[in-house]
C-alpha cells in the first residue's frame, strides 16, 4: 500500500448545506407534530394531562410519536430520493465525466466466521468469487476467511471446505483460510487482528458476514465510489434476502425487499456522509479503520462494561471523529444476507444486540464524536428502549381506565380517534408508500408476483408483522430489563438453518406471553369495554403468539405461500447469476456429503490420507513440555483402544492443534491390525472405480 | 533400519506369510483412499510389499512395516520430484499428500500435475506448511492503537 494518509478534510460547503437543511427539515418534521399531538392528547386525557399518571402517559406518548415521526419522515424523504433522485449518491459523488472507469485497487474480501456451516460458508463465498472473476477484475480481490470456530470439528470442515473451493475454481493464493488459536474480542477482534497481519496490503477492505453474498460488479461499484471520494471511509450496502423457506423468513424476506430500498434511500438522505454501518456487506478504508477503530475495553463493572459487543456503529462513530465519511449506498443490488428462520431465532439475535446498543449510552458521552453520531447512537438505543416505553404506556393507560373519573370528566373519544388515525398512519402510510411505487412501475410488480399478489402480501405481511409486533415489545422489554439487572446476555452462534418449531417448544418459549395477554384482557374489559376494545390489536397479538410463532416456523406453509404467489421477491422470480450459482452449489454440496459410516470430521483428520496431510499442513509443528507432550501421548493411547468417541471436545481440540499427535494417530490408525481397532475407527474401503 | 541380512526363523516367515495378504489390502486401501489411479497403485503396492519382506523381522506386524514403507516411499517421492528432503518419512508422506491436494484438479488427483518444487519445507526436514501465500500470504505486524472511549477506557 505504501500511499499517506489523506489530510481529513471537512466535507465541501454544499455536503454540508444538504446535511443542514435535510436534517433541520426532520428535526421540524418531528418536533412540531410531536408537539401537536401532546397537546391532542393531553385535551383528550380526563385530568387534562396535569396528574403524575397522565403526566408519565404525556412523556411516554411523546417519545414513541416523535420515532414514529422519524420513521415516517425517514420512509417519505426516501420516497422523495426514489422518485426525484438525489444528486448526493455515493456511487455517483465525483464520477468521471468522460465514462471512463474508475481503476481498482488491492481491496480484501474478508469473511469472519464461527462455527457456522462450513458447506453453506463456502458456498456462499464461491458464488461472490465466481462473480468477482466474472467481471475480469479479479486481480485486484483477495478472499480471506477468518475463521474463530472453536468446535474442533468445524475446523477441519472449513480447512476441508477451502481446500475443495480453491481446487474447484482454482483459487489458490487468492482464497486464503486462516483460524485463530486465541479468540480475543470476538468478530471485532478477528477483523482486527487480520488487519495487524494483512491489514497494509490492502487498501480496502469488504467484510461479508457468514451469510452475505455480494455480486462481483457490486464489489467493484463500491471500490471505485472509495477511489473517487478520498474523504470516504465506508460505504455500507443495502442486504437484501434471498432463497429462504420458512413462513416467517419469506415474509421477513418479502418486506426486506420491497420496503428496505425506500428506508434506505431516506436514511441516505439525511444521514449523508455522516451515517453508520451494519457490520457486513460493506466496504472500509483499511487504514483510517487501523488508526482509529481499535476498541478497548470498557472500565468497570456492570452490564456496561467489558467488551465493545455491538462493535459496528462504534467503528462507524470513531472513523467519523477521525475526519471520515460513512455512506449508505442504497441504490447498488447484489447485496445478500440471510435472516433467522423463525421468530424465537430472530428475537434470539435481537437480545444480542440490545445489550450491545444499550452499552453505546457510555460510547455517546466519549470525546470528539459528532453530534449526528451521538444522535444515531442514541437512536440504536432506542430501537429496544421503545418497545419497553410502549409497553410502559400500554400499562399507564391500563391503571388510567381503571381510576375512576373525576367529576364532570370525560374522555373525548373523536379526539382520541383522530389521534389513533394519525398514528396508523404514520405505521403503515410507508409500507403503502413501498406499494404504491411497486404498482406504479409493472415490471417491478410483476418481479413480485404481479400487482394483484404482491397487495395479498402487503396485507398479509402487514396483518403477520401487526401481530407478532405485541410480542417483540414483551420480549424487547424484558430484555432491556434484564440488561439493565446485568443478567447474563449470551452470545451464541446465530441459527441460520431452517427448522420447523414444535408446539412444544412455541408453548414454552411463548406460553407466558399468552397467560399475559390473556389476564389484562380481563382487567382491560372489567376497567371498560369501550377500552378493551381499543387494546385489542396488542391483546390479539399475544393471545395467537403460540400458533402464529410455531406456524410461521414451518418451512412446508412458506413452500405453499411461494407455490401461491405470496412473498414472492425480484431474487425468487428473475434470480441473478449469484443466486443461481449459490443454489445450484449448496445442492451439489448437500448431495456429496460425507456418508456417516466415514465418521466425523476429526475421525476422518485422522483416518483419511487427504485430510489428514491438509489438516497437518495447517498445523504448526510446535515443541511441547516433556509433560504435554506425554499427556497428548496418552490422549493418542486412549483415543486408539477406546476410540474416538471416548475423547472430550477440549481433548479432540488439544490433538487436532498438535502436529505430532495428529501423526501419530494417522500413523497408528492404518498401522494396527483392524481387528485391534475400536469400530469408531474405519479405515477407508478400496474404490475399485479409478 | 533393520538389517535385511539378519536370519529369519521358520515361525516369523509362517507369521509373515499369513499376514501379508492383509498388509498388501491395507497399502492398497491407504493408496487408493489418497486417489491414486490403480494402474500406478497395482505398481506401488507391489514396491511397497517387495521392500517390506526385506525389512520384515517378525518383531512387528506386517501391516505396520509395509505402511511405514509405503511413507517412505512417498517420502522419497517428494525429495525426487520436489528437491525437498524430509528426515522424518511421516512428514515426507504428508508433505507429498498434501501437494498432490493442492496441485492437482477437483476431480482426479494426478502424481504427475505436481509441479518441480511447489512444495516448500519452512524447516527443512522438520516441518512442511502451506507454501507461503496459499492458505494465508506473509505476515506483517502493524500497531491498531486503542481508540479512547470513556476517561476509564482500559488500553
Amino acid at each position: 500500500m505504501g500511499t499517506p494518509l489523506p489530510e481529513p478534510e471537512l466535507p465541501p460547503g454544499d455536503l454540508r448545506r444538504a446535511a443542514f437543511l435535510r436534517r433541520s427539515f426532520l428535526a421540524a418534521g418531528v418536533v412540531l407534530p410531536t408537539l401537536a399531538g401532546i397537546a391532542l392528547l393531553a385535551d383528550t386525557l380526563p385530568h387534562g394531562g396535569r396528574d403524575a399518571l397522565e403526566i408519565l402517559i404525556l412523556f411516554l406518548f411523546a417519545v414513541l410519536f416523535a420515532w414514529l415521526w422519524i420513521g415516517f419522515w425517514t420512509a417519505s424523504f426516501g420516497l422523495y430520493a426514489l422518485l426525484a433522485g438525489d444528486r448526493f449518491r455515493i456511487t455517483r459523488l465525483n464520477a468521471p465525466p468522460d465514462g471512463h472507469d474508475t481503476p481498482l485497487t488491492s481491496t480484501a474480501v474478508i469473511m469472519p466466521i464461527c462455527n457456522e456451516d462450513a458447506d453453506e460458508v463456502f458456498a456462499r463465498l464461491r458464488a461472490t468469487y465466481l462473480s468477482v472473476r466474472d467481471t475480469g477484475q479479479l486481480e485486484h480481490f483477495d478472499f480471506y476467511i477468518l475463521s474463530d470456530s472453536y468446535s474442533p470439528e468445524k475446523w477441519v470442515e472449513e480447512e476441508l471446505a477451502w481446500a475443495r473451493l480453491c481446487r474447484e475454481v482454482d483459487g489458490f493464493e487468492r482464497i486464503h483460510y486462516r483460524r485463530r488459536r486465541y479468540r480475543v474480542k470476538k468478530k471485532s477482534g478477528n477483523v482486527v487482528d487480520f488487519l495487524r497481519r494483512w491489514g497494509d496490503r490492502h487498501e480496502y477492505m469488504i467484510v461479508l458476514d457468514a451469510d452475505s453474498v455480494m455480486a462481483g460488479s457490486t464489489l467493484v461499484t463500491l471500490v471505485q465510489a472509495m477511489q473517487r471520494n478520498p474523504r470516504v471511509g465506508i460505504i455500507q450496502t443495502l442486504p437484501y434476502t434471498a432463497g429462504m423457506g420458512s413462513l416467517y423468513a419469506r415474509m421477513q424476506q418479502f418486506a426486506n425487499r420491497l420496503y428496505a430500498p425506500m428506508f434506505a434511500a431516506g436514511l441516505a438522505f439525511w444521514w449523508l456522509g455522516d451515517g453508520q454501518y451494519w457490520g457486513h456487506n460493506v466496504i472500509i478504508r483499511t487504514r483510517p479503520f487501523m488508526t482509529f477503530c481499535g476498541l478497548p475495553k470498557l472500565g468497570g463493572k456492570g452490564p456496561f462494561a467489558g467488551e465493545i459487543l455491538s462493535h459496528d456503529f462504534v467503528e462507524a462513530a470513531l472513523i467519523h471523529r477521525g475526519g471520515w465519511q460513512v455512506w449508505v449506498a442504497p441504490d447498488l443490488d447484489g447485496s445478500w444476507e440471510a435472516v433467522p428462520p423463525t421468530l424465537t431465532d430472530d428475537l434470539k439475535r435481537d437480545r444480542r444486540w440490545c445489550q450491545g446498543n444499550l452499552q453505546h449510552a457510555r460510547i455517546m458521552k466519549a470525546p470528539g464524536l459528532h453530534g449526528m453520531q451521538r444522535f444515531l447512537l442514541f437512536n440504536g438505543i432506542m430501537a429496544y428502549v421503545n418497545a419497553l416505553l410502549w409497553g410502559l404506556l400500554l400499562a399507564a393507560t391500563t391503571l388510567a381506565a381503571l381510576r375512576p373519573l373525576p367529576e364532570g370528566a370525560m374522555t373525548d373519544l373523536d379526539q382520541a380517534l383522530r389521534l389513533f388515525m394519525v398514528t396508523l398512519v404514520l405505521l403503515f402510510v410507508p409500507k403503502l408508500m413501498s406499494l404504491g411505487l411497486a404498482l406504479g412501475d409493472g415490471e417491478r410488480a410483476r418481479l413480485f408476483g404481479g400487482r394483484l399478489r404482491l397487495s395479498v402480501s402487503v396485507l398479509l405481511e402487514t396483518l403477520l408483522s401487526a401481530l407478532m409486533a405485541p410480542v417483540r415489545m414483551v420480549f424487547h422489554s424484558r430484555f432491556v430489563i434484564q440488561t439493565l439487572m446485568n443478567r447474563k446476555v449470551a452470545w451464541g452462534t446465530q441459527q441460520r438453518g431452517e427448522r420447523d418449531m414444535r408446539w412444544s417448544e412455541a408453548a414454552r418459549d411463548y406460553g407466558g406471553v399468552t397467560a399475559l395477554g390473556v389476564v389484562w384482557a380481563v382487567v382491560a374489559w372489567w376497567a371498560d369495554p369501550v377500552f378493551f376494545a381499543w387494546l385489542s390489536p396488542v391483546l390479539a397479538g399475544l393471545w395467537l403468539a403460540i400458533p402464529m410463532v410455531a406456524l410461521t416456523s414451518r418451512g412446508r406453509l412458506g413452500q405453499a405461500a411461494r407455490e401461491a404467489g405470496i412473498f414472492l421477491t425480484p431474487d425468487e422470480t428473475r434470480p441473478g447469476p449469484e443466486l443461481l450459482d449459490l443454489w445450484s452449489i449448496q445442492r451439489h454440496y448437500a448431495s456429496i456429503a460425507p456418508a456417516p459410516e466415514a465418521g466425523d470430521a476429526f475421525v476422518r483428520a485422522a483416518v483419511d490420507p487427504n485430510i489428514n496431510a491438509l489438516h497437518l499442513g495447517f498445523t504448526r509443528r510446535r515443541h511441547a513440555p516433556a509433560a504435554t507432550a506425554a499427556h497428548r501421548a496418552a490422549l493418542v493411547s486412549k483415543a486408539l483402544q477406546n476410540g474416538p468417541e471416548s475423547l472430550s471436545s477440549a481433548e479432540r481440540g488439544e490433538l487436532l492443534n498438535d502436529f505430532d499427535s495428529m501423526q501419530a494417530l494417522h500413523e497408528k490408525v492404518w498401522a494396527l491390525d483392524e481387528a485391534r481397532l475400536p469400530p469408531g475407527w474405519r479405515v477407508p474401503p478400496l474404490h475399485h472405480s479409478d | 533400519m533393520k538389517n535385511s541380512l539378519q536370519p529369519i526363523d521358520n515361525a516369523v516367515v509362517q507369521y509373515a506369510q499369513a499376514c501379508w495378504p492383509e498388509a498388501e489390502a491395507r497399502v492398497n486401501r491407504y493408496l487408493s483412499a489418497l486417489g491414486v489411479p490403480v494402474a500406478i497403485r497395482e505398481e506401488l503396492v507391489e514396491q511397497v510389499l517387495r521392500q517390506a519382506r526385506v525389512q520384515f523381522d517378525g518383531s512387528e506386524q506386517a501391516v505396520s512395516v509395509a505402511m511405514r514403507e509405503l511413507h517412505a516411499i512417498l517420502n522419497r517421492q517428494v525429495a525426487r520430484t520436489q528437491g525437498v528432503r524430509f528426515d522424518d518419512p511421516l512428514l515426507g508422506s504428508a508433505a507429498w499428500r498434501v501437494g498432490v491436494l493442492r496441485h492437482t484438479s477437483a476431480e482426479r488427483q494426478n502424481w504427475q500435475q505436481v509441479p518441480w518444487r511447489s512444495l516448500q519445507s519452512t524447516r527443512e526436514g522438520r516441518h512442511f506448511q502451506w507454501r507461503a501465500s496459499q492458505a494465508m500470504p506473509g505476515l506483517g505486524r502493524n500497531a491498531i492503537p486503542v481508540a479512547r472511549l470513556t476517561h476509564e477506557a482500559k488500553h
